[in-house]
């Protein structure tokens, strides 16, 4: 009896014996994909910070990083928002490697604009506020978009309110870049395979004088 | 190739340089809070990451560099989210911003 089960299904068996196998690499790594990530980010900082492959600095290294683990693994557990866990969606790892790239000549872009307005004569600013909704997959999302307003040119992050994002412009221009909905596209694209750059950015509000508030 | 190496350190140190003095200049030109934590943010960033690139260059491929790279990681995520923080605060305290002298105001 215990033969023809085995026969049957040879593959079930040998995974559960040994879970671990080569068979199941790949659900594994689609399973455990940010504990594994986890762990290599925190060795290599590990090891560069310390800098020397002695024994006990080693051990001290796996205990620290397995404490790390434990108390993120807890952290993963407390809804950032009302009833929405964090990381609940997968994040493209390849359309992350481009978004940094991208943000990278973001920050370059904005310092070298802000100098601009810093050091001409006439400082030709008109500060204004911008409203707006932008409907992103989750929570994450939320936060990599905050941040990436407040380092691309001439904007910067007031608050996050759900959905609806209170922005502080400089200029007109980077205004009518921020609402074009361009980045906000770029960042649900991190997390949805799919996404129309007109959904995005929607409600948008301007405040352009003290009486409007 | 180390007078290359040498060239392009001292230029990074000194783009950061004039970036973080501009930050400066900034933070005493621009008008109220909210424009003041734009040069802070945003041009003081700037500045700390080309001067820290220069200084990896100036040391090459060794472990000092490597740190050098951690700590522009960090300083490239803290930044805004400090000047975030700060801008968020004064918002809900009721700062109101300066909007300038527009003429076609309703």
């Amino acid at each position: 009896m215990c033969k023809v089960v085995l026969a049957t299904q040879p593959f079930l068996f040998f995974n559960r014996v040994f879970p671990f196998s080569t068979m199941n690499k790949t659900s594994l790594w689609l399973r455990h994909r940010g504990l594994i990530l986890q762990i290599v980010l925190l060795s290599a900082i590990w090891l560069i910070l310390s800098g020397k492959t002695d024994p006990i600095y080693i051990f001290w290294g796996v205990i620290s990083i397995a404490f790390v683990i434990w108390l993120s693994g807890k952290l993963h557990s407390i809804p950032l928002s009302k009833d929405e866990p964090c990381g609940s969606t997968r994040i493209i790892i390849p359309r992350l490697i481009t978004y940094l790239f991208w943000l990278v000549w973001q920050i370059i872009k904005s310092g070298v604009y802000v100098a601009y307005l810093v050091l001409h004569p006439k400082m030709p600013i008109e500060p204004m506020i911008v409203r707006f909704t932008s409907k992103q997959p989750n929570v994450l999302a939320r936060v990599i978009l905050g941040n990436s307003i407040t380092l691309t040119p001439g904007t910067l992050t007031l608050d996050i309110d759900d959905n609806l994002f209170t922005v502080h412009a400089l200029t007109q221009e980077v205004e009518e870049e921020l609402v074009s909905g361009d980045m906000e596209a770029r960042v649900a694209r991190l997390y949805m395979r799919e996404c129309e750059r007109e959904d995005m950015c929607c409600d948008i509000e301007l405040i352009t004088s003290g009486r409007g508030r | 190739m180390s007078f290359l190496q040498d060239a392009l350190a001292i230029l990074l140190v000194l783009g950061g340089t004039f970036f973080m003095l501009v930050g400066s200049i900034g933070i005493n030109r621009l008008p109220d809070f909210f424009t003041r934590a734009h040069a802070s943010g945003k041009v003081d960033t700037l500045g700390i990451l080309m001067f820290l690139s220069g200084l990896a260059v100036f040391e090459g491929f060794t472990l000092t560099s490597a740190k050098l790279l951690l700590i522009i990681v960090f300083v490239a995520f803290t930044s805004p989210v400090a000047a975030h923080a700060l801008a968020r605060r004064a918002l809900l305290y009721g700062m109101k911003p300066w909007y300038g002298n527009r003429k076609n105001e309703g």
